[in-house]
């Protein structure tokens, strides 16, 4: 009789989701119902029918089991369970110091692992609640010419016009943000002051633009409408004026900032927000801005001038694209241009989508702090986790696939009794998971004490929610996947052997597969650390090089100190002639520190044969002796004479030949000018690093002047240092009673220029530490096995007359290779990861081959010290020991 | 008790596995069932009915022989229990007596 076979994805899918003793009557009516329909109709019709059979058969009976068998299924399952969990913790008792390192690896692994995936979770879960976030930017400014650079703030004027000539835009609102000192009047007519409070001076449409308040009292529409009017949230209210029933209560009442700016509460708002950068707690109406007082001490607004305070958010109509906005703003900038006049630099204006106001560290959030996220840096940082996951999961693997041929024995016997593989499986991956739990519980005071020693990468608020269930489950259920991902593969190779030649004795399970599949794991874990060995050479180098480079000046025991901008020359003098008395100062001068963070910088320009040249210049005052002060060296010329007539100056190298000189001594008595100020350059310096390594040398000139804001003093650090910044503050203090004493080191200054690289060097070494840890972890597990295996030939051998040295070399050979392998390997990486980042660097720390050679030296030491005392105990054994039988 | 009702459909299908005797299997019953009823039936619809009646204990099954035309698969044979019987006699009673109540004036001008 002729059979038709039905279509096979069909029968597939039924064989999928139906119950073993189902299965063989539904397909045999199908079948028997598909030959019917084909001995009728078409093919094409047919296999329709049976798709819908199939696909109408998906219920309850198709995958319901028996309902008698279920019940001893689970009573099965449930002892099985119990059972594997003790023979577990047997085997893992039995095996201590294999189980230690296991659960040490995995729980180093699982640490670094949750500390970064903990912060980066953090960080990325910022201004997730402001509605409509995709449509809210924040327009700031961009300068190029004379000053490049960024600016989060927006001229005063822009909003203005923005509101008036702009289209497409729904709702528009300026702020300033500023902190001030806040006070409340107490019922017995006494102020008090409170802390500082977040303020900001808003219109507002702001609570338009970014709808995410709920307004507990007042109205939104009319609370800031009127002069010296505030908002505030809840709980500030409840810190200026103490829990009251209703938020109604605050109302009428006065705030006072400032000491005399009274402000009437209009408003009550609360913020239920997870993570913000909206922190500002009272919100002034923006119309007080423009009364006299304000105009007065915060400036009048206008065209030109820029302050990262003054802000500019703005909301876009539905259905209109951030193109319609951007090309508004490009005619802004244009008319701006003719409003200031300005032919040095031009302004632009950008928009930032809100969205990215945690992530811009060009631009900062708003002025109260400058905890931005830097995105690569996340990304980095969660590659790494991922790797020492990683390789703690790869150690995992391989300790348990080499002890799995002496689990034979059990597999045999088990298999023997009837177990299948399922039952293996569960069997192994129950003790791989319980390992995982075991070093999750470990890894958690783990984490709750580096997250105290990554403070500097640790965003302020992060804590972990150890009250939360969600932190719990989500512990339990990585522990269930890492547990599962890293006994997968060990109790694979584990339970296939077949009975017979799991009992015969010395079966050594899948030995050739298994072994070239160990010695790739243990390769990327050795290139890994590789990379991360030479990365933080290369690192520490680069660092190194920029903070101990000579810089062509004079930076240890250098300290500046600032006088108070508004306060005269006068005072200063009178610091400067007290500061004779102290034998820990050896000399003072006045002048601008070569390097600083700050700086300014102006156009200058020189008519050259081939027309007018002209330069932004980076600009330091320089007062008597300053080029002896920091050993600057001359090229030409001579120092800056206290001659005021003609204004000397002295510029360094890359000025000279930007002008277009071709010798230093060519600009000698040559005048460059500043407007319409002209200078004579006297003399011509060796260039000294005047900024970050991250910059390339720009022109720099010196010009005289006896009396520039900052004082330099060269110091004798020593145990009478502490007592000479006591006295130093007690003179400050009563020359300068409302301006803190700030002494700044130099070599600290340069120190600060590359904080972030001093904490991407700590993320490394601390990095390089742990993945070389547990490298080595699994190597020594690996080495304890291959001498374990080897026992007999090792025996044999030293009764031939093996040297306890030639034994050695004969074991660690097959490491060495490993780590030669992955040392070829993980150069190039290494290479192309390390220039990347050099790149960021104008100046390059000369990066030799030896370093390669040098971290290949190093893991290579490492590796052969960790094996060296198993590799020597093997080797001297008594071949006694070693080849008996019983 | 729930179980020994016995729906339109699933009384239909006792009944149809009752005629088959001893040749009852799912496309017997839906074949049989078809042509009995004039209705179009689904074999799934089958597969329900009976093994809910074997669950409710209404039905008995053994496996049968696996011929070619099923694909070298086994058949799963039903035949009425003993409390089935009693569930069909019950339900054709209570019908009965409740048709045998009706008062003839009640049917005659129809």
């Amino acid at each position: 009789m002729k059979t038709y076979s039905p279509p096979k994805i069909a029968l597939k899918l039924l064989q999928l989701y139906c119950s073993d003793e189902r299965l063989e009557e539904l397909e045999g009516d199908f079948f028997e119902l598909y030959q019917l329909e084909r001995e009728v109709s078409s093919k094409a019709k047919s296999d329709l029918i049976y798709w819908w059979m199939v696909i109408t058969g998906f219920r309850k009976y198709a995958f319901k089991k028996d309902n008698s068998r279920k019940i001893s299924n689970l009573s099965y399952m449930r002892s099985q369970l119990h059972h594997n969990i003790k023979i577990t913790w047997r085997n893992l008792i039995k095996n201590p110091s294999v189980t230690a390192i296991n659960i040490i690896g995995l729980s180093i692994g699982i640490s670094a692992f949750l500390v970064i995936f903990n912060i980066v979770q953090f960080e990325l879960s910022f201004n997730k609640d402001i509605p409509e976030s995709d449509k809210i930017y924040r327009i700031h400014t961009r300068f190029e010419g004379t000053y490049n650079g960024v600016n989060r703030g927006i001229n005063e004027m822009a909003p203005d016009y923005i509101k008036e000539h702009f289209t497409g835009l729904e709702s528009v609102a300026k702020f300033r943000t500023l902190s001030l000192s806040a006070s409340v009047e107490s019922n017995d007519g006494v102020t008090e002051k409170t802390n500082d409070a977040s303020t900001i001076f808003c219109e507002p449409s702001f609570f338009d633009v970014i709808n995410q308040y709920e307004w507990l009292a007042g109205s939104q529409k009319t609370a800031l409408t009127e002069v010296n009017k505030v908002v505030l949230t809840d709980r500030q209210a409840a810190i200026y004026f103490g829990e009251k029933e209703h938020p109604r209560d605050y109302l009428g009442k006065t705030v006072i900032y400032r000491d005399s700016l009274k402000f009437q509460v209009t408003g009550i708002v609360h913020l239920d927000a997870g993570n913000t950068d909206f922190i500002m707690t009272d919100f002034l109406s923006y119309d007080t801005r423009q009364l006299a007082y304000y105009l007065d001490w915060l400036g009048e607004p206008d065209w030109g001038s820029v302050n990262s305070s003054s802000q500019l958010f703005v909301k876009l109509d539905e259905h209109k694209t951030i193109d319609h906005l951007n090309n508004q703003l490009e005619k802004l900038a244009e008319y701006t241009q003719e409003q200031t006049g300005d032919k040095h630099f031009t302004t632009y204006y950008k928009a930032q989508p809100v969205a990215d106001l945690h992530y811009n560290t060009d631009l900062y959030i708003f002025d109260y702090t400058y905890a931005a996220a830097h995105k690569p840096t996340l990304l980095v940082m969660s590659i790494v986790a991922f790797a020492i996951l990683l390789i703690a999961i790869f150690n995992f693997i391989n300790l348990e696939t080499v002890q799995s041929a002496s689990r034979n024995k059990e597999v045999g016997v088990r298999k023997v009794l009837g177990g299948n593989i399922s039952t293996l499986l569960g069997r192994f991956l129950t003790q791989s998971i319980m390992i995982a739990f075991l070093s999750s519980i470990m890894a958690i005071p783990i984490v709750h004490f580096s997250i105290q020693y990554f403070q500097e990468f640790i965003p302020d608020g992060l804590t972990l929610p150890y009250d939360q269930p969600i932190f719990w489950l989500q512990i339990l259920l990585f522990t269930l996947i890492v547990g599962t991902v890293a006994g997968i593969y060990p109790s694979w190779v584990a339970s296939i052997p077949s009975p017979n030649n799991a009992l015969k004795s010395g079966f050594k399970s899948q030995q050739g597969h298994g072994a070239i599949l160990r010695k790739i794991l243990i390769s990327s874990q050795f290139i890994f650390s590789q990379v991360l060995i030479v990365g933080t050479f290369i690192m520490v180098k680069q660092i190194n090089f920029m903070i101990n480079n000579d810089l062509g000046f004079e930076k240890e025991g250098i300290i500046s100190i600032w006088k108070p901008y508004y306060e005269s020359d006068a005072k200063q003098n009178t610091f400067i002639a007290q500061l004779d008395q102290y034998p820990n100062i050896t000399e003072v001068i006045r002048g601008n520190a070569p390097i600083s963070q700050n700086f300014t910088s102006g156009t200058y320009s020189y008519m050259g044969k081939s027309g007018k040249i002209s330069l932004s210049v980076n600009m330091k005052d320089a007062g008597d002796h300053y080029f002896d002060f920091f050993d600057i060296k001359f090229l030409a010329g001579r120092p800056l004479s206290n001659d005021k007539s003609i204004p000397e100056v002295v510029v360094n190298e890359t000025l000279v030949r930007e002008f277009g000189f071709e010798n230093p001594e060519d600009i000698l008595n040559e005048r460059i000018k500043k407007n319409e100020q002209s200078y004579t350059v006297v003399g011509v310096i060796r260039d000294i690093y005047f900024n970050s390594m991250h910059q390339s040398m720009k022109p720099q000139l010196f010009e005289y002047t006896d009396s520039p804001s900052e004082v330099l003093l060269k110091v004798k650090v020593d145990e009478n240092f502490q007592s000479l910044v006591d006295e130093l503050t007690v003179n400050w203090r009563e020359l300068y009673d409302d301006y803190p004493l700030r002494l700044r080191f130099l070599d600290e200054t340069v120190k600060g220029f590359y904080e972030s690289e001093l904490r991407s060097k700590k993320l490394a070494t601390t990095a390089t530490f742990i993945s070389i840890f547990i490298s080595c972890l699994g190597l020594l597990g690996l080495i304890s096995f291959t001498i374990l295996q080897r026992t007999k030939e090792i025996g044999i051998r030293k009764i031939l007359g093996a040297s306890a040295t030639s034994l050695s070399a004969i074991i660690s050979k097959e490491f060495v290779y490993l780590i030669l392998i992955a040392l070829l390997v993980s150069t190039p990486i290494t290479y192309l990861l390390t220039n990347k980042w050099l790149d960021f660097f104008a100046y390059k720390a000369d990066i030799g081959w030896w370093i390669y050679a040098l971290g290949g030296l190093t893991s290579m030491l490492i590796a052969l010290l960790t094996i060296s005392v198993k590799i020597w105990k093997a080797s001297v054994q008594n071949p006694v020991d070693s080849l008996r039988y019983e | 008790m729930k179980g020994t009702n016995l729906g339109e459909f699933e009384e239909l299908v006792l009944l149809t596995v009752g005629i088959l005797y001893d040749n009852a299997y799912s496309v017997h019953i839906q074949q049989e069932l078809s042509k009995q009823t004039g209705r179009k039936i689904s074999v799934s619809s089958v597969h329900a009915a009976v093994y809910r009646l074997e669950e409710k204990g209404l039905l008995s099954s053994r496996l049968g022989e696996a011929t070619e035309a099923r694909g070298g698969k086994k058949k799963r044979l039903f035949t009425i229990s003993k409390a089935g019987k009693v569930a069909l006699d019950t339900a054709n009673e209570l019908r009965n007596s409740m048709r045998n109540q009706i008062p003839s004036i009640a049917l005659e001008n129809l």
